[in-house]
C-alpha cells in the first residue's frame, strides 16, 4: 500500500514536470511569421525600423500583414505584444527581406536578434527589396493573399536551381560580419514590371553591416560563376563570323570553380578556372541543320559562349578591386590557406585590390538536344 | 540486489567511459578549443588527450598491483581506515559537484532550445529523477544503458560530419604550420578537461570480469572520445572558421541550424531530442561509482542501502545545481570543475602510487 501511495506521488511529480504544464500553446493562439521585413520607419513614426511581419494563422486561409515601428528590433516586439492578440512565433520564419534605404542604415541589430534567437533558423533566407518591403508584402498579399509566403520561400529557395543568382541564408550573411574584407551578396527583389508579381533584378553587396553595392543580372551573374556558388541557369549566346551574326542560341549549363593561388616575389596571384557543363537548348542556325552535328561548329559555340562570360568576369573583377576592394568572390580563403599568419593583418587594411586575379572560362555542351 | 549487478564486461567497460566524457562539454568544444589555439583547435584535442591517456595509464598501473582492486579496498590498505575513507568521500564530493555543473548545462541547453519557459529547477529535476532511478539499478544496467545511448550517439555525430562536409570548407583548417605553441598548449590543457570522466575508472576497474581487459578497454574508449571531439572540432572549424566559431555559444547545435532540411524541418530539435539521453550519462555514470564507494566506505549493505545512497547523492547534484544564477557562472564553474578533474584523475592514481611504492601492500 505505502509502495502504492509512492508510485502515485512519484508519477503525479514527474507529470508535473512535462513540458505541458509551461511551455503548452494551442496552435490556434499563435501568428505564425513566416516572412519578416525590416524598413526604416515610414514617414511621421519615431523610431530606427519598422518590422514588418507576414503571418499564417492557422484559423484563417488568407495571410496577413503588420507592422510596427521602434527604436530597435525587439522594440517592434514591444509594441505588438500590446497591440496583437496572438502570440509571435518566430520558428516558422523562412524569408528576410530587407528594405533598401534600412540596407544602407546598418542591419547588425537585425541580424543580431535573428541569431540570438533559438527560434530562428540559420538556413532563413535573406534577399534585399529595391524599395521597401512593407510596400512589396502589401502588393503581394492584395494579389495573392493564400501563397505570397509559398511565393518568396520558393523563389528565393529554389533560385539557384535556374539562374545565376546566390540563395543568401542568415547564416552567410552573418558570417560576412565576423570575416574582415569579405562582401556577401543577396538577392535583390522588386515588383515585377508587369505587376503581376515580383522578380529579382541582380544582388546586392553587403559588407559588414551595410549594402556597398547593387548589380545587374549580368553582373550578378559573374560574381556567382567567379565566387564558385552551385547554381545553373540558361545563357543566352550569339556566334560572329568575320563580324557577321552565324548563329545563335542559348545553353542550359552549371558551373564549377577552381583557384589556385601562387607568388611571384610580394604579388599573390589567384588563378581561376570557371567551368561550365551542360547542353544546347536552343539553336537558330542562320544555314542548314546538319551544323548540329558539327564538332567544330559545337566547339565556336562554345568558345562564343566562354568568351563572352570571360569578358564579363574580367570587368567584374576589376570593378570588384578599383571601387568595392573587398572580395566578393570568396577567393581570400585560398590566400590565407598558404600564409594566414602574413595575410590576416592585411585584410583590414587593403588586400583583394593588391592581388592578381586571372580567369580561364572553359564551356562544355554535352549534347544538343533532341532533335541534334 | 546482488554484487552481480555490479559486474561489468570490458565492452561495457568501453561505452561507460565513453559515456562518462562525451556529454553537454563537446556541444561548446570547437567554440573552447578555437579560442585559445585558434584554426590548430583540432591539433589541441588530440594533445589534451595526453591527460586523460596519462591518467588512465597510472590507474591501471596502481589497481594491477593489488589482487582485490576495490578503490574503497585500495584505499583502506594504503592510508588506513580513516585516511582512507577520507580519500574516499572526498572523490564522491568531487563527484556530486562535478555532476551537478553537467546536470546544469544539461538544463539550460534544454531550456533555451526546447522548453524556455519551463524553469530550469523542474527540468534539472526530472533529469536527477530518471538519473537516479537509472543509477539504483546497478552497473550492468548503466553498461547497457551507455551502450544503447552510443549508438545513438554515433547517429548525432554522422549529422555533424555530413553538414559540415556540405556547408563548411576544409581551407579553414589550413595551414597545417604556421603553429602558435603558446595559445596551442593553453587550448590543450582546456581540452583536457573535456575528457573529465576517465576517473570513472578508479570504481569500475575492479567490476570488470576480465582484469587483464581492463587496459584496453580504456584505451578503445579513450580513443573513441579523441575521434568524436576531433570530428565535432574540424566540424566548427569547417563551418564557422576559428574566429566565427568563438561568437557562437553551442557551435553544434548551432551548426545543425544551418542545413534547410525537408523532411525533418528543424535538424538541431532532431538531435537534441537525441541527444537529452547523452547529456546525463556522465551524471549517470559517475553517480553510480559515487554511489557504489559511499556504499562500500560505510560497508553498508548494497541490497539495503544502495538504492538511498543513490538518491542521496541524486539531491546532493540536484541541490548544487541550482546555485549558480546564471549560465555565465556555470561557465565559470565548469572552468574550476575542469582543475578538479586533473588533480582528481591524475592526482589521485599517482599519490596512491607513491604510497603503494612506500607501503607495500599486503595482497599483492
Amino acid at each position: 500500500m505505502k509502495l502504492r501511495g509512492m508510485r502515485i506521488v512519484f508519477i503525479l511529480v514527474m507529470g508535473s514536470m512535462l513540458c505541458g504544464c509551461w511551455d503548452t500553446i494551442d496552435l490556434e493562439e499563435f501568428d505564425i511569421c513566416l516572412v519578416a521585413g525590416y524598413d526604416t520607419p515610414p514617414a511621421g513614426e519615431t523610431g530606427k525600423i519598422a518590422v514588418t511581419a507576414l503571418l499564417a494563422d492557422v484559423g484563417e486561409k488568407s495571410e496577413k500583414i503588420a507592422t510596427h515601428s521602434a527604436r530597435t528590433v525587439g522594440g517592434t516586439r514591444e509594441r505588438r505584444a500590446y497591440s496583437e492578440a496572438r502570440h509571435y512565433n518566430l520558428a516558422q520564419l523562412q524569408v528576410m527581406l530587407i528594405g533598401k534605404d534600412f540596407a544602407q542604415q546598418d542591419i547588425k541589430g537585425v541580424i543580431d536578434i535573428n541569431l540570438r534567437e533559438p527560434e530562428v533558423k540559420s538556413s532563413v533566407n535573406v534577399a534585399l527589396v529595391d524599395g521597401r518591403v512593407e510596400e512589396l508584402l502589401q502588393f503581394m498579399v492584395e494579389k495573392n493573399p493564400r501563397k505570397t509566403s509559398q511565393i518568396l520561400i520558393n523563389l528565393l529557395q529554389t533560385l539557384p536551381d535556374r539562374a545565376f543568382v546566390p540563395s543568401t541564408s542568415l547564416h552567410e550573411l552573418s558570417t560576412a560580419f565576423y570575416t574582415p574584407g569579405m562582401a556577401v551578396a543577396v538577392p535583390v527583389l522588386q515588383v515585377a514590371q508587369n505587376q503581376q508579381g515580383v522578380e529579382v533584378t541582380g544582388s546586392a553587396l553587403f559588407v559588414n553591416d551595410r549594402i556597398v553595392a547593387q548589380l545587374d543580372r549580368e553582373e550578378t551573374r559573374a560574381l556567382v560563376l567567379l565566387s564558385g556558388r552551385k547554381t545553373r541557369g540558361w545563357l543566352p549566346f550569339s556566334l560572329y563570323k568575320d563580324g557577321k551574326l552565324v548563329d545563335e542560341g542559348t545553353a542550359f549549363v552549371d558551373n564549377k570553380r577552381e583557384v589556385e593561388v601562387s607568388r611571384q616575389g610580394d604579388l599573390i596571384v589567384f588563378d581561376i578556372k570557371v567551368q561550365m557543363k551542360g547542353r544546347l537548348v536552343e539553336h537558330m542556325v542562320a544555314e542548314h541543320s546538319s551544323t548540329l552535328h558539327d564538332s567544330q561548329h559545337l566547339k565556336e559555340m562554345e568558345q562564343a559562349i566562354a568568351r563572352d562570360l570571360q569578358l564579363q568576369m574580367q570587368d567584374f573583377i576589376k570593378f570588384m578591386q578599383e571601387e568595392l576592394q573587398v572580395d566578393a568572390i570568396n577567393i581570400t580563403p585560398y590566400a590565407l590557406a598558404k600564409w594566414r599568419r602574413e595575410i590576416t593583418p592585411q585584410l583590414e587594411q587593403g588586400f583583394i585590390e593588391d592581388v592578381l586575379i586571372n580567369v580561364e572560362v572553359n564551356v562544355i555542351l554535352q549534347n544538343t538536344g533532341e532533335l541534334g | 540486489m546482488d554484487r552481480t549487478r555490479f559486474e561489468i564486461t570490458s565492452k561495457q567497460l568501453i561505452f561507460i567511459i565513453v559515456g562518462a566524457q562525451v556529454a553537454t562539454a563537446f556541444l561548446s568544444l570547437p567554440r573552447i578549443a578555437a579560442a585559445e589555439a585558434g584554426h590548430h583547435a583540432w591539433l589541441a584535442v588530440i594533445i589534451g588527450a595526453v591527460f586523460p591517456l596519462a591518467a588512465i595509464l597510472f590507474t591501471v598501473a596502481l589497481l594491477n598491483r593489488f589482487q582485490d582492486a576495490d578503490f574503497v579496498n585500495v584505499s583502506h590498505q594504503l592510508f588506513g581506515k580513516f585516511l582512507g575513507t577520507l580519500m574516499v568521500l572526498i572523490f564522491v564530493v568531487y563527484v556530486v559537484i562535478f555532476q551537478s555543473i553537467v546536470i546544469r548545462i544539461f538544463s539550460e541547453i534544454t531550456c533555451v532550445f526546447m522548453l524556455p519557459t519551463t524553469p530550469t529547477c523542474m527540468v534539472s529535476l526530472a533529469c536527477t529523477l530518471s538519473v537516479v532511478y537509472a543509477v539504483s539499478k546497478g552497473a550492468k544496467v548503466i553498461g547497457r544503458l551507455n551502450e544503447f545511448l552510443f549508438y545513438i550517439l554515433i547517429v548525432d555525430i554522422l549529422m555533424i560530419v555530413a553538414i559540415s562536409i556540405g556547408k563548411g570548407s576544409y581551407l579553414n583548417l589550413l595551414p597545417l604550420g604556421e603553429i602558435d605553441i603558446n595559445g596551442l598548449m593553453q587550448g590543450s590543457m582546456k581540452m583536457a578537461y573535456a575528457y573529465a570522466g576517465s576517473e570513472v575508472l578508479l570504481i569500475t576497474y575492479a567490476m570488470v570480469q576480465h582484469r587483464h581487459e581492463v587496459l584496453k578497454a580504456s584505451l578503445i574508449a579513450l580513443g573513441i572520445t579523441l575521434l568524436i571531439y576531433l570530428l565535432v572540432v574540424i566540424a566548427g572549424l569547417m563551418v564557422f572558421g576559428h574566429i566565427g566559431v568563438q561568437f557562437i555559444t553551442w557551435p553544434v547545435i548551432t551548426l545543425l541550424k544551418i542545413p534547410y532540411s525537408f523532411a525533418l524541418g528543424r535538424l538541431e530539435i532532431v538531435f537534441l531530442l537525441l541527444w537529452v539521453g547523452l547529456g546525463v550519462k556522465p551524471v549517470m555514470n559517475l553517480g553510480m561509482t559515487a554511489s557504489y564507494a559511499a556504499v562500500r566506505t560505510f560497508n553498508l549493505d548494497i541490497s539495503r542501502f544502495y538504492a538511498w545512497i543513490a538518491l542521496a547523492i541524486g539531491a546532493g547534484i540536484y541541490v548544487l545545481s541550482l546555485l549558480p544564477k546564471n549560465l555565465l557562472q556555470v561557465f565559470v564553474l565548469a572552468d574550476y570543475a575542469g582543475y578538479t578533474f586533473l588533480a582528481v584523475s591524475l592526482g589521485y592514481p599517482l599519490l596512491y602510487l607513491l604510497v603503494s611504492a612506500v607501503r607495500r601492500p599486503r595482497s599483492s
